[in-house]
């Protein structure tokens, strides 16, 4: 058995899709791919596979996973070739890489997000401004929202592992590293909103779009792309990397 | 009509429920831009309903391939979205260009349900397209219907320029082809419809008169000169020689049959008495196995789905069904592709077939004896005897299936307090026996869904005749069974007997009651298959404000010799033998299964259409 681990991206349309369905997607066109996966043994055989973290519909992504188990290795190359064939609009497979087969489940890792959210803002102003309050934000100890009825907070020196801001005109764009996963998960948007709602008035600006850029593990203080992440060194010896 | 830009309805796209619903790039969807005709084929209930239904599949696919036509889809959008649409000003799209409805040449209606019937209006007028034929030059679109709800078009008559009658692989592109002739001159729409109408199966409902009687009932059928006295059905005669599409689109949402959908046969020759189509869909012709391998093949590996299903009237009356799931099986078993046979007979055979197809997994078998006792049963047709029904679910437990789908109806011709207890009994038997067979610790998994429906008559059947039972009388028994059926191992589903009523008016409609389906439209029903959306003090005020007495549709037996709206239709069969099977019903005499014994219903002829079973195929064991 082998298992590969494949990130992939979700563009245009793709940002419409749950995570349920962006599951179906993808292992409909795994099958029409012909690659050669593994079966799950049990009562309705499927696809043996494990996804990442959810994807919130409307979002956008140029870092999602999965884990595929294979029965017999197939080249990178043919892999990719043969996804970008059968993957549907809106998805798309963008790198590949064998990993040794015991290590943690993609859901396990603690992971930490990179975000890009694109808005507008109406009347624009000055980045002087920007960078003063965005200075006072991550000053502040705490930040409390309400999410699903429930009150939450967010303590920004521990969560919030960076936040800028850029505008020019009538564009803006954030950048943001978050945990990702779980509890610790924290949605961009809320900060976001709680940054214009502290500070500006509510209407001022809104955001049009929301790009998961890059998802990361920690390894010795310093963030690797998860794909990069090949489990547990006792499973070195795996022979089948490359 | 403004043109849709993309943009304009992405700004409100996340706001709405299931959104990927409308988006225009499902897998296997096709896009054309340019083309002498575009054609948009709607199915006029929402996308998870719509977009499996094999019908639509087959006619995209058929016209799609003339490189010189389009043809796109469109569904009646969730209530959510409709709302937008009006309050934005934009018109209903077509899923694939996000063209308005009013910039096609054709509008091709899906008639599958009378309870879709409001939707249709409803997408006409959020397309800004007038309602009614009449109201409509030929700056409009032509829109027309077809499927099973046009074996009685009438109700629907004023609002539609023409209706196809019968299996739509061939004369689809015939229409199409005169439209494009006619496109080309400066002739009106009338026109275009007098041509039309010489095509056989076309029916142009503004050719003809209805003309009744005081008492209500029709007195005669009006032609024009020009047009046909009778509408004849058309059919394919052999279906290995009509297009089937292999690259069925896959859907992002999840929708109801969401597996890949091989039609292996159409037509039944068993004759139920209560069924349209066992009798509208007539002559058997079954698709060879060889045929049937080869698409069920590059289906699955166009499509990438899980799951096939063989669709047909009664699947296991397929001559050649365990062959050809043996041969497929060798296929489907290695890539953990699951078949599933949707409409099995009740019997050991049937319970065979399913042991093959899920070796391991053994969850559900569904199977629909329709009445509770023998005598019922042979009024209806749809003979078995209960002790080798017994027997059949003894093998079925046996077998290792624990879950039962069961299907009744109610209301059926003759039917009395016998008939019902006769369901409680075989309920309850089922439910013994399942305790006596099922090992101990898997007890707890039996479950029996017991699906019970209202009986509506249909036209074409030899239950056309009939009144149907009264709302009231469906709900006490309704109230019967389930007192009677309390049970931790049942599960009890019930349709609304309102529902049924509206059904029934439309079902066995004439022209007039089209004046209640626009006013009840008019004063909000919609989506009225959907028991959330189904309001029936709508459709109480509207027929009662369009005169109309749902008794005389509903509850009244009709004799023989009457006009009925739907003779202007001539589906092959003879009326004799529809009536001659009434008869039999009563003295509860049955009628064999027309591939044993032809019993001259009247449609098969030698150079038609006959009955075609597939070919015998010698299998080496592997
Ligand atoms: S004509 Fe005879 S064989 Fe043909 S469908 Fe009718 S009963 Fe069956």
């Amino acid at each position: 058995m082998y298992r590969l681990r494949v990130k992939y991206g979700k563009y245009g349309v793709g940002k419409y899709l749950s995570h349920l369905e962006t599951i179906k997607a993808i292992e409909r066109a795994l099958r029409r791919a012909e690659i050669p996966f593994i079966l799950t043994s049990g009562f309705s055989p499927h696809l043996k596979i494990s996804f990442g973290f959810p994807l919130p519909v409307g979002y956008l992504s140029e870092s999602e996973f999965f884990d595929l188990f294979l029965s017999s290795p197939i080249e990178l190359k043919t892999f990719l070739n043969e996804t970008e064939k059968s993957f549907p609009a809106g998805l798309k497979v963008l790198q590949a890489k064998y990993v040794y087969l015991k290590g943690k489940s993609l859901m396990s890792i603690p992971c930490y997000a990179l975000y890009l959210v694109k808005g507008e803002v109406n009347p624009p102003f000055s980045l002087e401004v920007l960078e003063e309050k965005r200075k006072k934000f991550l000053s502040l100890r705490k930040i409390s929202y309400f999410y699903r009825g429930k009150k939450k907070e967010v303590n920004v020196i521990e969560d919030i592992l960076s936040f800028s801001v850029k505008a020019r005109g009538e564009k803006i764009e954030f950048q943001l590293l978050l945990p990702l996963g779980g509890k610790r998960n924290i949605r961009p948007e809320i900060l976001i909103d709680s940054f214009r709602d502290l500070f500006f008035k509510k209407t001022c600006f809104k955001i049009k779009e929301i790009w998961r850029k890059q998802v990361c593990y920690k390894s010795n203080d310093k963030l690797e792309d998860l794909l990069d992440f090949r489990g547990d060194e006792r499973f070195k010896g795996d022979p089948h990397l490359n | 009509m403004k043109q849709i830009f993309w943009n304009e309805i992405e700004d409100f796209l996340l706001e709405v429920e299931k959104p990927s619903q409308y988006l225009n790039n499902e897998w296997n969807s096709i896009h054309k831009k340019k083309a002498k005709l575009r054609m948009v084929l709607i199915y006029p209930d929402l996308y998870e309903i719509g977009l499996p239904n094999l019908g639509l599949q087959i006619l995209y696919h058929i016209v799609n391939q003339k490189k010189e036509y389009i043809a796109e889809r469109a569904f009646a959008p969730a209530p959510d979205m409709a709302k937008k649409l009006r309050a934005k000003k934009i018109s209903l799209f077509s899923l694939e260009s996000k063209s308005p409805l009013s910039s096609f040449d054709i509008l091709g209606f899906t008639l599958q349900s009378e309870l879709t019937y409001t939707n249709i209006l409803d997408i006409l007028e959020l397309s800004q397209i007038p309602l009614y034929s009449s109201q409509r030059d030929k700056s409009y679109p032509l829109v027309i219907g077809g499927g099973p709800g046009a074996y009685n078009p009438e109700p629907l008559a004023p609002f539609f320029d023409l209706f196809v009658i019968g299996d739509g692989e061939e004369i689809i592109l015939e229409i199409c082809d005169s439209f494009v002739a006619w496109k080309k001159t400066s002739l009106q729409k009338a026109d275009l419809l007098r041509e039309l109408c010489q095509i056989k199966g076309v029916y142009v409902p503004s050719f003809y008169q209805f003309k009744y009687k005081k008492s209500g009932e029709l007195k005669e059928i009006e032609p024009k000169s020009f047009a046909p006295t009778k509408v004849r059905k058309r059919v394919v005669n052999d279906l290995n020689q009509v297009p089937f599409p292999t690259s069925q689109i896959v859907p992002f949402v999840a929708v109801v049959h969401d597996r890949c959908n091989l039609e292996i046969m159409r037509g039944c020759g068993r004759g139920c008495r209560f069924c349209q189509a066992g009798m509208v869909y007539r002559p058997i012709r079954e698709r060879e196995v060889k045929n049937l391998k080869e698409k069920a093949i590059q289906m699955l590996k166009a499509t990438g789905y899980e799951e096939i299903a063989f669709t047909s009237l009664s699947t296991s009356d397929y001559s050649q069904i365990e062959t050809f799931i043996k041969d497929l099986t060798n296929y489907t078993s290695p890539r953990g592709i699951s078949i599933s046979l949707p409409s099995l007979r009740l019997d050991s055979f049937s319970v065979e077939l399913a042991n093959l197809i899920s070796k391991t997994k053994r969850t559900s078998l569904t199977f629909a004896p329709e009445a509770g006792t023998e005598r019922l049963r042979k009024v209806i047709n749809k003979g078995f005897l209960e002790k080798e029904f017994i027997q059949t679910v003894k093998h079925v437990f046996e077998s290792g299936w624990r879950k039962f789908k069961l299907y009744f109806m109610v209301g059926l011709p003759s039917e009395t307090e016998e008939d019902l207890k006769g369901i409680v009994d075989l309920a309850t038997k089922i439910i013994d026996l399942g305790l006596s067979v099922i090992p101990s610790k898997e007890k707890g998994m039996l479950r029996i869904v017991l699906n019970v429906s209202p009986f509506v008559p249909k036209p074409f059947t030899p239950f056309q005749w009939c009144s149907q039972e009264r709302a009231d009388e469906v709900l006490r028994k309704k109230e019967f069974l389930r007192e009677k059926l309390k049970s931790r191992f049942i599960n009890f589903k019930w349709h609304d007997p309102f529902q049924c009523l509206v059904e029934g008016v439309f079902s066995r409609g004439d022209r007039r009651v089209s004046l209640a389906l626009y006013k009840a439209w008019k004063k909000g029903a919609i989506l009225d298959g959907w028991s959330e959306y189904f309001n029936f003090s709508i459709w109480e005020r509207a027929l009662k404000e369009s005169n109309i007495s749902p008794s005389f549709y509903l509850y009244r037996n009709r004799l023989k010799d009457e006009l009925f709206p739907w003779d202007i239709i001539d589906i092959g069969l003879k009326k004799d033998f529809l009536w001659s099977e009434f008869e039999k019903s009563f003295r509860g005499e049955s009628t064999p299964d027309c591939r044993d014994k032809c019993i001259d219903c009247g449609i098969c002829s030698p150079k038609g259409p006959k009955n075609i079973l597939a070919k015998e195929v010698v299998r080496r064991e592997e």
